[in-house]
């Protein structure tokens, strides 16, 4: 399809509506014709993103965390915006992002298993101090893909 | 909120009074690790010295799901005690694989295979 | 080793709420700075305590049964202390001395202010989607609500039917949109008491003899052989305790309230 497709989902700083909502951009990834296994790969990556959007975000009343996914023909990309962050927040990320891929101790780094799913992440801030990460997922990218597809 | 996300099931092994297998259904994630952790410690500290977990069901895990494995490997190396993994899926494995954590924990194809290399 | 040592201060979120940082070797000695504490919190009727323990190395099993007592206490005044930020190593310690049968463990503060608001606040928490207008979606969307719905502690039977509902307004909006309606809209809205619905979706010329026979529909869904979406609208009609429409020149909303049965 020449127009993509994309979907938004907004809601509340709080751990209990992530399984939900990684659940339904996976099954929303399966809708657009992405493979089981491409769908379980993004299931991770927004449970990761979530997690850490909620882990950073604000705990203001009514704060939420806004995850918009555009289909493209062959990729998806994933933006995850939450209220929280000023300029250091977005500062250590770059560096979690630009970590050495040598680097062993990211146990528990969801962020690194994001990077390494992905072919690209990019962070930054809006005008009004909300955090953004941004990541591209194409359909055939990342080593395990190539030996095995 | 408890998370309704994952179930735990313990099953005794004939001929092994000190082993168990638990077998893990549904999403083993950030919402349920705690619990997790709990459950495998209360086991161990019933006396049982081996746990080989059934990953058959285990549809879903993620980077906070493996720490905690990791931690119960490390601490069952810690006590002399085993903590065996069976019959992973192929998308969990592959992201144990991509976290390089395949090399730390004790994995194995079959039951049977774990459950041998007990002796 | 962490030297001791023992912080209060008002939750910046919520002023009921007293944060205690707690880092450190926590014994008998430093607990005695621990209970004199909770001694003017409960006098002054500050009852809500997170203690965060993050930066705690030790906790003595003494230490432990003293922090059980101020529990109590608190219980006693309609309060409690909950426990924040514990380690693996150091949940593990205190679970073999049973805290884990006392005191509610987060990793947060975040979510136990968002537990205490639900609490006590009655607090709606919303969800709003943009969907791809496709009948496709409409499984996905009805399993994300219902999994919402019974994380946050609805059951079963209540999901089911907050499920039946949400996949008959969405069928509805997405079958009866404009041609060129690309996506449509959800907003979902939930408290400890009941859940509120909104779906919308675009609808622009209507006619107002068409709009009168719309709102017709909703008010007295009519089940007759050639209409399927009749049945389905009387259904929704049946498990919610309000339904409403509003056409304006944009698009068409249709509002339910359904109240938790039990």
């Amino acid at each position: 399809m020449s127009e993509k497709e994309s979907l938004q989902i907004e809601f509340p700083v709080d751990a209990d509506f992530i399984p939900a909502v990684r659940k339904f951009v996976a099954e929303s990834s399966l809708i657009e014709g992405f493979t089981p296994k491409f769908s379980y790969r993004t299931e991770i990556i927004v449970d990761e993103l979530c997690n850490n959007a909620v882990k950073y975000g604000p705990s203001t009343q009514g704060a939420s965390i806004k995850i918009s996914c555009e289909f493209k023909d062959d990729a998806i990309q994933l933006t995850v915006q939450d209220p929280g962050g000023n300029a250091k927040d977005v500062q250590n990320l770059r560096k979690v992002i630009g970590a050495n891929e040598n680097n062993t101790a990211f146990v528990g780094h969801g962020l690194e298993i994001v990077r390494m799913l992905t072919s690209g992440m990019e962070v930054s801030q809006t005008t009004n101090g909300e955090t953004v990460i941004r990541v591209v997922k194409r359909r055939s990218q990342n080593l395990i893909d190539t030996l095995t597809e | 909120m408890e998370s309704k996300q994952i179930k735990l099931e313990v099953k005794e092994v004939e001929g092994r009074a000190n082993t168990r297998i638990v077998e893990f259904d549904g999403d083993l994630d950030s919402t349920n690790v705690e619990s997790t952790l709990d459950k495998v410690n209360s086991i161990y500290g019933e006396g049982v010295a081996n746990i080989v977990a059934d990953f058959s069901k285990l549809r879903y895990v993620n980077s906070t799901g493996l720490g905690i494995l990791l931690h119960i490997s490390k601490t069952a190396k810690v006590n002399k005690w085993n903590f065996k993994i069976a019959k992973v899926n192929d998308n969990v494995f592959e992201i144990i694989e991509i976290i390089g954590a395949n090399t730390l924990l004790d994995i194995y194809d079959d039951i049977e295979d774990a459950l041998n290399s007990l002796n | 080793m962490t030297e001791f040592s023992i912080k209060w201060h008002e939750s910046e979120d919520d002023a009921r709420i007293t944060v205690v940082v707690l880092a450190g070797s926590i014994d008998m000695v430093s607990v005695d700075a621990l209970t004199k504490g909770f001694d003017s919190l409960v006098e002054s009727n500050r009852c809500f305590v997170i203690v965060d323990m993050e930066r705690v190395d030790f906790v003595s099993s003494p230490a432990v049964g003293a922090l059980m007592g101020c529990r109590r206490r608190l219980i006693e005044k309609k309060g409690n202390l909950v426990l924040v930020g514990l380690t693996p190593s150091l949940r593990e310690k205190l679970n073999l001395m049973g805290a884990n049968r006392i005191f509610r463990y987060y990793n947060d503060v975040k979510t136990v202010l968002s537990d205490y608001r639900w609490e006590h606040d009655n607090l709606a928490q919303k969800l709003a989607l943009q969907v791809p207008s496709a009948p496709a979606y409409v499984p996905a969307i009805r399993r994300l609500i219902s999994s919402v719905v019974m994380q946050k502690g609805y059951n079963r039977k209540d999901a089911f039917r907050i499920e039946t509902i949400v996949d008959e307004l969405a069928n509805n909006a997405i079958e009866h949109g404009d041609h060129e309606q690309r996506k449509f809209y959800i907003e979902f809205s939930l408290d400890r008491e009941k859940v509120e619905i909104a779906v919308r979706n675009l609808t622009r010329n209507l006619d107002p003899a068409l709009t009168q026979r719309v709102k017709q529909k909703f008010e007295n869904p009519v089940v007759d052989d050639e209409s399927i979406r009749g049945r389905g609208l009387a259904l929704v009609k049946m498990l919610s305790s309000e339904l409403r429409l509003d056409i304006d020149t944009g698009g068409t909303t249709v509002h339910v309230t359904k109240v938790r049965e039990d």
